[in-house]
């Protein structure tokens, strides 16, 4: 998979990203870069 | 769990593993605690928490390939308490209470509990705990990571990109526009007062729920004709079909035009605006493609019954 389609991965149907820039960057460098989701627990 | 947390965010999870992330999905027990979530029962958090695994690996998040992690284990850490005192030194109390909205509450709320100053300046120190390079969330959460880069641009650590997801609207959409102060902007206050919320149960559609509850939920809902905005119909096209199936198809009797297959939302949409699609017909479409996307969970949960029974027993609606 090359940068491009991660970063259209990433990207699609999300209403903002801070900042594009930062995140291709990121993918440029880093194989396998950290995210996470926090969620409440309340079902 | 509801259609936005399980298909948009869930949607954006396989996304992300699909991308090669390493991704950690972080169940807040802690957070829901201060936040008075199931009634501040610590017991009820964990179960609630061990049912959102069951409901992602039944959406086909593979429990192998994402890692979870609890507060809980977070809490343990002098390091991670360190982090909060030393991010609470470096925001001010006016900068904390303005990031109520990311525990859904309104930025003039009165009453607070001082625990709540708390919630803020954890949630920036989970970022930087677990050494993460994005941090994911709806948008409701944006505050938060606007805290989190704004304190790592302070204290020389990894600024952390943000992503942020659409907010689904409720079924009966915008409702009447009340003044609520969630966000400075407008339109994100708006579609945060407006979100799909199990506290509000027939504004929502659960992963797990039956096809012919999903039929009579998409029937009830809002859905005017030729109108885009504020129509959660077509929201529920455009953030969850496309991008969970191939295509939408419609259905219809051939007097009115016959089936119809849509493999874009933008066609879609167009056509919609046109009043080559019927509500009624669109509704029926959207809810036999949830019915298709949802189909894994209920057998899911149809082999594995015991999570989802005794989150049940225990449900609050906050």
């Amino acid at each position: 998979m090359d940068l491009e389609e991660r970063l259209s991965l990433v990207a699609r149907n999300t209403d903002e990203i801070i900042t594009k820039d930062e995140l291709r960057a990121l993918l440029e460098v880093n194989a396998r870069p950290r995210a996470y989701w926090g969620f409440e627990c309340s079902g | 769990m509801h259609l936005g947390m399980g298909l948009i965010c869930g949607g954006k999870i396989r996304d992300m593993l699909d991308a090669k992330f390493n991704f950690i999905i972080f169940l807040a027990d802690w957070h829901s605690w201060i936040n008075n979530k199931m009634g501040g029962d610590m017991g009820k958090i964990k179960t609630a928490g061990e049912y959102f695994k069951h409901c992602f690996t039944a959406l086909g998040i593979d429990p192998v390939k994402v890692t979870y992690l609890w507060a809980s284990d977070l809490v343990k850490n002098r390091s991670y308490w360190e982090k909060v005192v030393r991010i609470a030194k470096g925001i001010t109390l006016q900068r904390t209470w303005r990031a109520l909205p990311i525990m859904g509450r309104e930025m003039t709320q009165k009453d607070l509990e001082t625990a709540w100053v708390f919630y803020p300046c954890m949630q920036s120190a989970d970022i930087f705990q677990m050494d993460l390079d994005v941090a994911c969330a709806g948008i409701d959460q944006r505050k938060a990571h606007m805290l989190a880069r704004d304190v790592a641009e302070k204290f020389g650590w990894t600024k952390p990109v943000s992503i942020h997801t659409h907010l689904l609207m409720g079924l009966s959409g915008l409702g009447k526009k009340m003044e609520t102060t969630f966000d400075e902007d407008k339109a994100v206050d708006l579609e945060i007062s407006a979100k799909m919320s199990k506290s509000v149960p027939s504004s929502a559609i659960f992963i797990h729920d039956s096809p012919e509850e999903i039929r009579t939920k998409l029937q009830g809902a809002f859905c005017p004709p030729k109108k885009v905005e504020g129509n959660p119909v077509l929201e529920i096209a455009k953030y969850i079909v496309f991008s969970w199936s191939k295509s939408l198809k419609i259905s219809r009797p051939p007097k009115y035009g016959g089936p119809i297959e849509f493999t874009s939302y933008a066609k879609l949409e167009a056509a919609y605006k046109k009043s080559g699609i019927h509500p009624l017909d669109l509704k029926n479409g959207i809810a036999e493609s949830l019915i298709e996307i949802l189909k894994p969970v209920r057998e899911y949960f149809d082999k594995h019954p015991e999570p989802l029974k005794t989150m049940r027993r225990i449900e609050v609606t906050r």
